[in-house]
């Protein structure tokens, strides 16, 4: 038994080295061996759809705690213009910015559908919501210019 | 529509004071616990206490008529104290188990509160297994 | 084999630390390739345990008695399932589990967020292979389940009382709870190392903390039911410190659960989510030291081998090193916006995690307090149920309230006249619900009643948004009201899959509250032929029957048992005497009404030669509403845990831009 056993040890120790040395036998010589971060235009695009997301979800609560009552027709009012505003400024700036179409994802749309579309639906007993106003967008910095750079595509695993 | 120094700091600081309050309080009504003891601590003091040792043979009597009588030791120890208990003892009372109890030392011995008693299992053979 | 199984498990040790030096090093200088060779490295730890855990599995089903561990929690006779079972019957096989559950929670946290994660992901292979290496090594150093002897003919066997369903599952499922903190902790880690405090952290690990937290409270409730069914005292939780230790993380995860839905609509508690993340994670780890160091006087706990010093060190190094990294990263946590109003859903929110946090510090005040008391007085004092039980009423019923109010109340600002119109209805049927309660008896206990009445008031606004949410859903719609509903709770897996939760919490506040505030105890001694009345039920004791069991004496005392004049049929309840292991076992007789939730419970006590017995009673009103609680609450989070593919669209849509590792 203890022959059989240290014979199956070392095989799980040979594999274990493998597994860990695969990237390295893969790839001897590789293009590019950096560790994928997020240059700065990608921080911007990451924080504007995040603060995109954000401003659409909680559009779309707005709506649903209006449409059950939780939130009266005054504080709808009052709260939907400036959401919408913020939603609409977002959705612009990262207009600025082309979707990535990374090689694993080939099929995500150019601008992203927003989960609310600020609706025309009627609430029951509500005049029609001002208009949004359309805000100029501060243009992007300088040197965010969204022509990718010399960040190379990463090589494929 | 945030107002600069908007409540809500205020009402989270009185809201941990009023939590910190309602523990205090308490702490202070219901005090601060029993002792947990072994025999050799016990040395003569009054009051309720929870004793904490092994079972000795001989155990003698029925919890329920008179009480059950036995010897309690230190865990990792000699002293001695014997021991009443006038309730039935969980499964799992035995010569050798770690047992305890509360109750209060009485001329000598100790009278243990009927319903306190606890078994405690050893190694080998886990009441709870699991964490 | 026991040569295998330690080999293995010091390739899984050499892997680890290998995941953690290289990982670090990878992560902080930005190695592709030597990142990935990290991340491969604790996907074989996962390898490297199997190897571990089918070597002591096999002993265990074969009997091989030349395995310590293999002697000492099994016997020939015992049944199967039961020798898989004894694999987490002592210490060191449990830690084997904890380690197995660990590699396999890694390796599906890793590489399911390996096209997503980025750098993040490259930080959390060490972090988790922290854990990992010390699982490993006290497994290899200090508490080996491949200790090995000259083989005995048989083997110790498995304590009776430990032979039962509950003894196979509960285990098993609180460590799937347990161990799974640890993946939302390393990925906070990570999210602060890597300095993508983002919401990415959160977004990947939501379903890996919800998957723990249900699992941490359908484990408790097993427990619970095991207490309840085979200890037999009439109650389902003590207040034991291993009770607690698993209670504890529950309620830090859920106070987490809850401030990162904050976190997520606000961009607010950043750094408050990062301390409770850690906080649970190092209650986890916690209750698994206070089991194993014998530091209290736990029934539960194991032995004081030097298992609890390590643990005790690992805890320390954690909360510093994790607090340290906190403090370094404090601006990167931030708040992008502040609360606006104390009367609005964050604030409730807010509410809510405060006095979960401060019943789980009184609980572990509770806790600590005799190791604390001694090191400080010389003596160790204990608290009691009585500690526990006021703090649960002064917490837990303002949370029960809570639960009903939050949803009624909308994001940022709440105005007092919206919240009247809300509330009325749910008020109104909590004050009916209380005023008619208290001709049945319900007065007799306050926080019963304030219970019975928050409970109704938390039911009927789960039902009103349920309603209110199908309702809007159809006038947008038009579709007939069982699909609205159907596409409602689709379309908000999380917010209503947590409404079923808050119905699960409800029902377990009214079992808990029925069975502990209303309860009836009734002793007597009996001899065959005389009666006792408990409550409405009068129970008439027949005669004691004695069997041979195929391993123990059972000795039972058969009771008819009437209410109201009607016979209700037998229930019996006595002893077993095991023999072999010259122990005594309780077998308690349970009566459950299903109509009422009510269940009769006999214990007989001391059985005398002469037939006489001694009988403790308890009717404990709505107990199996706990029970069906654990149901509701399954249902409820497998509603939330629900994969969404419109909220995975949206998600990779936002970060795909954040080019993967590969």
């Amino acid at each position: 038994m203890t022959t059989a056993a240290l014979a199956l040890g070392a095989l799980l120790a040979v594999a274990a080295v493998l597994v860990v040395a695969l990237p390295f036998l893969r790839e001897p010589e590789p293009v590019d061996d950096r560790l994928a971060t997020l240059s700065p235009a990608e921080r911007k695009r990451l924080a504007l759809a995040e603060a995109r997301d954000q401003a659409l979800a909680t559009l779309k609560e707005l709506e649903l705690d209006h449409r059950t009552g939780k939130v009266n027709d005054e504080d709808y009012r009052a709260l939907v213009g400036p959401l919408r505003r913020r939603a609409a400024q977002t959705l612009r700036a990262l207009d600025a910015y082309p979707a990535r179409m990374s090689e694993f994802e080939p099929h995500q749309p150019e601008i992203p559908e927003p989960a609310v579309v600020p609706e025309p639906t009627p609430v029951p007993h509500q005049p029609v919501e001002p208009a949004v106003v359309p805000e100029p967008v501060p243009p992007p910095d300088e040197g965010d210019r969204p022509v990718r750079p010399d960040v190379p595509e990463p090589t494929p695993q | 529509m945030a107002r600069r120094g908007s409540p809500a700091r205020l009402v989270v600081a009185l809201s941990v004071a009023a939590l910190l309050a309602v523990f205090l309080v308490y702490v202070s009504i219901a005090g601060g616990g029993t002792p947990s003891l072994a025999p050799s601590e016990l040395n003569g003091r009054s009051g309720e206490v929870t004793l904490a040792g092994r079972v000795l043979a001989p155990v003698r009597g029925k919890g329920r008529e008179g009480g059950l009588r036995f010897t309690l030791r230190d865990v990792k120890g000699t002293t001695t104290v014997p021991v009443l208990y006038k309730d039935s003892v969980p499964d799992m009372f035995r010569v050798g188990r770690d047992v305890s109890l509360r109750g209060e030392l009485e001329h000598g011995v100790f009278v243990g509160n009927p319903g306190t008693m606890i078994t405690k299992c050893p190694s080998k053979y886990t009441a709870k297994k699991g964490t | 084999m026991p040569e295998l199984g330690r080999i293995a498990l010091v390739i899984c040790l050499g892997l680890s630390a290998y995941a953690v030096i290289a990982g670090a090093y990878a992560a902080a200088t930005g190695k592709r390739r030597l990142a990935l060779s990290a991340r491969n490295a604790l996907v074989a730890c996962l390898g490297a345990t199997l190897v571990a855990a089918a070597v002591l599995l096999a002993a265990l089903v074969r009997s091989d008695f030349a395995f310590v561990y293999v002697g000492d929690h099994t016997s020939l006779e015992l049944p199967t399932p039961y020798k898989i079972s004894a694999f987490w019957g002592g210490q060191e096989g449990s830690l084997l589990l904890w380690l197995l559950i660990l590699t396999v929670y890694s390796t599906a946290a890793v590489l399911l967020a390996r096209r997503t994660g980025g750098t993040l992901v490259a930080w959390v292979v060490p972090v988790l292979g922290v854990v990992v290496a010390f699982f490993s090594l006290v497994l290899v150093a200090v508490s080996s389940p491949f200790a090995t002897q000259a083989a005995p003919p048989d083997g110790i066997g498995l304590n009776p009382s430990l032979q039962n369903p509950y003894m196979v599952s509960h285990p098993p499922a609180l460590y799937l709870g347990y161990v799974g903190l640890a993946i939302p902790f390393a990925f906070g880690m990570a999210a602060l190392l890597s300095r993508r405090t983002d919401e990415l952290w959160i977004v990947l690990t939501r379903r890996w903390t919800l998957l723990a937290w249900t699992f941490l409270g359908i484990g408790q409730l097993l427990g619970a039911h095991w207490a309840y069914v085979e200890v037999g005292w009439g109650g389902y939780f003590a207040w034991d410190p291993v009770e607690n230790a698993a209670l504890m993380p529950w309620l830090a995860a859920t106070a987490f659960l809850h401030s990162v839905m904050i976190q997520e609509k606000r961009g607010m508690l950043k750094v408050w989510n990062m301390l409770l993340v850690i906080g649970a994670f190092c209650l986890s780890l916690f209750g698994t030291f206070l089991t194993r160091s014998g530091i209290l006087n736990s029934i539960h706990s194991f032995t004081e081998g030097p298992l609890g010093a390590w643990f005790l060190a690992f805890i320390c190094l954690v909360v510093v090193a994790s607090t340290a990294l906190v403090l370094a990263r404090l601006p990167l946590l931030r708040a992008k916006t502040r609360l606006e109003s104390p009367i609005s859903r964050e604030a409730t929110f807010l509410y809510n995690n405060l006095l979960l946090v401060a019943f789980c510090l009184t609980i572990l005040w509770g806790v600590v307090y005799p190791i604390l008391s001694e090191a400080v007085r010389g003596e160790q004092m204990t608290v009691g149920p009585p500690y526990y039980n006021f703090f649960l009423k002064a917490f837990g019923l303002p949370l029960l309230l809570l639960m009903g109010i939050g949803p009624l109340v909308a994001w940022r600002r709440a105005s007092l006249r919206s919240l009247g119109r809300t509330f009325a209805w749910p008020a109104a049927i909590a004050l009916v619900v209380g005023l008619a309660l208290l001709p049945l008896g319900a007065g007799d206990s306050i926080p019963g009643l304030v219970a019975y009445s928050f409970s109704a008031f938390v039911l009927a606004s789960i039902v009103l948004e349920f309603t209110r949410g199908t309702r809007a859903r159809r006038a947008l719609s038009g579709e007939p009201w069982p699909s609205a509903f159907g596409s409602l709770v689709a379309r908000n897996r999380r917010r209503y899959g947590g409404y079923v939760v808050h119905a699960a919490i409800v029902l377990l506040a009214v079992g808990v509250a029925g069975s502990s505030a209303y309860d009836t105890i009734r002793e007597a001694e009996l001899s065959p032929g005389q009666s006792m009345e408990v409550g409405a039920y009068t129970l008439t004791y027949q005669r004691l029957a004695t069997r041979e069991g195929s391993n123990a004496l059972e000795q039972r005392a058969v009771v008819r048992v009437a209410r109201d004049g009607r016979s209700l049929g037998t229930l019996e309840a006595g002893k077993n005497s095991y023999r072999a292991e010259g122990q005594v076992s309780n077998e308690v007789g349970i009566r459950s009404d299903w109509r009422t939730a009510e269940d009769l419970f006999v214990i007989a006590d001391e059985i005398g030669r002469d037939g006489r017995v001694a009988f403790e009673v308890h009717v404990s009103p709505l107990i199996n509403l706990i029970w069906l609680a654990g149901g509701l609450f399954l249902v409820g989070s497998l509603v939330a845990l629900w994969p969404d593919a419109r909220e995975q669209r949206r998600l990779a849509e936002r970060y795909t831009g954040a080019p993967a590792p590969a």
